[in-house]
């Protein structure tokens, strides 16, 4: 992942930032849940989890899309701003398991005040199982 | 487990959809430097933050816990809850260390069937993030699924 003093990329509709591959263990997700007051008992408490019938503890899907967001404006560079982010959590992604955080670029607009380039965005997790979708929008620096 | 018959999911729907707008009314908050670094220690170096401001998410990291800390009560006509899905629109900065205010309310409640639970009951919720003169500087919706049980 490029460092907030990483020159600007130049988007172009079917590019898009390298893939993020992330595991997020349950140390990670304390410590999210810790950050945001999110403590439902199957993000913390295996047991809670298994009772909802998840297999281990559940990764936040908040933690999760603040990662694409992360991911997105690491790689447009200084200046960069979200506009907006839009993300839907269709299958629960578990304490331990890898994900890879991916975005295609799907327009970009020479709007006044900054160029605004949109993105796809998916998650997926083990086996290449999608748990996670959605859209951004991040305006460019002027 | 016997599925909940059509006339009493369209009861408990219409209950549920009472409270579409209802509201918290705005509360003044300020997010600190400190506030901002912990959310980026939790998110890690990908953080999207630079020095002096925060994650871009930080202003409402997750809109039903959000929605709750500001009083508006969670629904739960279903013993389980899930987290469907999140939404950020963010229209001008958001300063640190300058009180701003929240507010949130319920935007919508809808009913789904789905192939894994039967009927679930969706709830959106609204937070709005506005300056002192009350112009909106962001917005996060977030979707609170409720359902009967077995696995996600």
């Amino acid at each position: 992942m490029s460092t907030p003093d990483a020159p600007r990329v130049a988007p172009e509709v079917g590019g898009g930032p390298p893939p993020l591959e992330v595991v997020l263990g349950p140390a990670d997700v304390e410590r999210w849940a810790e950050a945001t007051g999110d403590e439902t008992g199957f993000h913390l408490d295996r047991d809670a989890a298994a009772r909802q019938g998840f297999e281990g503890l559940v990764v936040h899907g908040t933690h999760v899309a603040a990662l694409l967001a992360g991911m997105l404006l690491s790689w447009l560079g200084p200046g960069a701003a979200m506009a907006s982010l839009s993300c839907r959590y269709r299958a629960p992604a578990l304490a331990g398991d890898r994900l890879e955080c991916s975005a295609v670029v799907t327009s970009v607009d020479g709007a006044p005040g900054g160029r605004l380039v949109e993105f796809d965005l998916s998650v997926t997790g083990p086996g290449g199982a999608v748990v996670t979708t959605g859209t951004a929008r991040a305006r460019l620096a002027p | 487990m016997s599925p909940l018959p059509r006339d009493r999911v369209e009861q408990m729907l219409s209950l549920l959809q009472e409270d579409v707008g209802r509201g918290t009314g705005r509360h003044p908050v300020t997010f600190t430097t400190g506030d901002a670094a912990r959310l980026a220690e939790a998110l890690g170096p990908g953080s999207g933050a630079g020095p002096g401001t925060m994650p871009p998410t930080a202003f409402c990291p997750d809109p039903l816990v959000v929605a709750d800390r500001l009083g508006l009560p969670r629904h739960r006509p279903l013993p389980h809850l899930l987290d469907g899905g999140t939404t950020w629109e963010w229209l001008a900065p958001i300063p640190l260390e300058e009180e701003v205010g929240l507010e949130a309310s319920i935007v919508g409640v809808e009913a789904k069937r789905g192939a894994a639970h039967g009927v679930m009951f969706l709830t959106t919720v609204e937070v709005t993030c506005t300056d002192a003169s009350g112009g909106v500087l962001a917005r996060s919706r977030g979707v609170s699924v409720s359902y009967r049980g077995g696995r996600a």
